[in-house]
């Protein structure tokens, strides 16, 4: 027996372990919540190295899902930054046409003013010496412009053409030293000739020293030199000075038209002073 | 030291090693794998290791208290995983008498099989109770994973329990 019990011990203990577990499924099955001593006492044996695992599974879970959701985050702040991006140019590009349409507005009513054959013209390009004071138009001969034209802002005289090739024009600038326009005081009607400076400013010469100018006084054109049309806003007087040895005032002009930021042009063709007008 | 000093302080590594190795499985299982998309079944590893290295009361034992662990551990009723354990153990102890099972390919064979056994053996305990509306519809499902996801373990398990069993314990 003895011998028997030896050479099959694996077997019936295998045999005794089945039965016993089969024996406590049928009875945990049937009644989950009966109180099972032994299973109590592992389960407080447990108990400490369970919470102490699972906190730190816990915590090093927490920390994984931070740096996950951190790359996750670094990628749609990219995603975001870069999308911020197109619509800032987006922004950028419909603010500009708004400006844009602002400004040729102006130049279309400013047609409409004037009354006379106008074309209207963008700024391609500007003169890179600074003591002279030229721009380049987009639009030339085959668009009927031709040179002595008058160039316009609605804000006031830019300049004339000085020469056209088939699809650009250069125009002096009001500015420039070889320039002159024929200009009068609006409030006075005292005659000078509106001319650049070296400086890159203007002054309106040959004006009497009879004449009354003030600091404040609109110069505007005369219409008398046959290139622009009269009543045109030039500047407004900045300084008035008188020398006794001179002949003249030195009347310094302060261009209303912001010749270094001008876009759009009207250019417009020389004009006919006729008997009576 | 004499032999029979050196097979006692052998045997007692042995325990403490699987004691050890099964407590930590418990909490493993119990805790952590929580995290994974699958729960890899440590303890059926363990049962199969000591049904083919261990096939012995102690490893009968073992086996069942591993389930029995588990069960109590889990909330599962208590008899259920000790019962799949210890028919697992039962199985491999009996396999391992006729095959040869340190084989790398036939212990992978026999942790898919005792994949299915245990699977079995919980169902048909579930009769009794309201687990099998649960199990059944999705068996081959959860054999196939289990299964999968126990034999890819199956080799650092057995590697990592053999090489602690080996261990020079001696100073």
């Amino acid at each position: 027996m003895q011998r028997l019990l030896s050479k099959y011990r694996v077997i019936l203990s295998c045999g005794f372990f089945l039965l016993l577990s089969l024996f406590l499924a049928a009875v945990n099955t049937r009644a989950p919540y009966r109180i099972d001593p032994v299973g109590v006492l592992l389960l407080e044996v447990m108990h400490p190295l369970q919470v102490g695992v699972t906190a730190v599974s816990q915590r090093t879970e927490r920390l994984w899902d931070r740096y996950v959701a951190l790359w996750a985050v670094r990628e749609q702040n990219e995603a975001l930054r870069q999308r911020l991006e197109v619509l800032e140019g987006m922004a950028q590009q419909t603010r500009e046409l708004g400006l844009t349409n602002q400004r040729l507005e102006k130049l279309l009513a400013l047609r409409e003013e004037l009354g006379v054959t106008a074309v209207a013209a963008h700024v391609v390009g500007r003169s890179s010496v600074a003591w002279v004071q030229t721009v380049i138009l987009d639009k030339g001969e085959s668009h009927g412009l031709t040179k002595g034209m008058a160039v316009l802002v609605p804000e006031g005289v830019v300049g004339r053409v000085v020469s056209v090739s088939a699809h650009t024009a250069r125009v002096q600038l009001v500015s420039d030293a070889n320039s002159g326009v024929d200009a009068l005081v609006q409030r006075t009607r005292a005659h000078g000739i509106a001319a650049g400076t070296i400086e890159g400013g203007c002054a309106l010469k040959y004006v009497q020293r009879g004449d009354e100018v003030q600091v404040g006084d609109q110069v505007v054109t005369s219409g008398l030199d046959g290139v622009f049309p009269k009543g045109q806003l030039i500047g407004t007087v900045a300084r008035v000075g008188m020398k006794d040895s001179r002949m003249f005032q030195d009347v310094e002009v302060m261009l209303s038209a912001e010749l270094s930021k001008v876009e759009e042009v009207l250019v417009v063709a020389p004009v006919v002073v006729r008997a009576g007008e | 030291m004499r032999e029979s000093d050196v097979s006692g302080g052998k045997n007692r590594w042995t325990l403490l090693l699987l004691a050890c190795s099964g407590v930590s499985a418990v909490l493993l299982q119990t805790t952590v794998f929580h995290y994974l998309p699958w729960i890899p079944d440590l303890l059926l590893i363990l049962c199969v290791y000591l049904g083919i290295y261990h096939p012995s009361v102690g490893g009968a034992a073992g086996a069942f208290f591993l389930g029995y662990g588990l069960d109590t551990c889990s909330g599962v009723p208590v008899g259920m995983n000790a019962f799949a354990m210890s028919l697992v153990f039962a199985g491999v102890t009996a396999a391992s008498r006729r095959l040869w099972l340190t084989n790398p390919l036939s212990v992978l064979f026999m942790v898919f099989l005792a994949v299915v056994l245990k699977t079995s053996a919980f169902l048909f305990l579930g009769e009794f109770g309201e687990l099998a509306e649960v199990f059944q519809p999705m068996v081959a499902r959860y054999i196939m994973w289990d299964a999968t996801v126990a034999m890819v373990l199956t080799p650092l398990v057995f590697t990592l329990l053999y090489l602690g069993e080996s261990f020079d314990y001696r100073p």
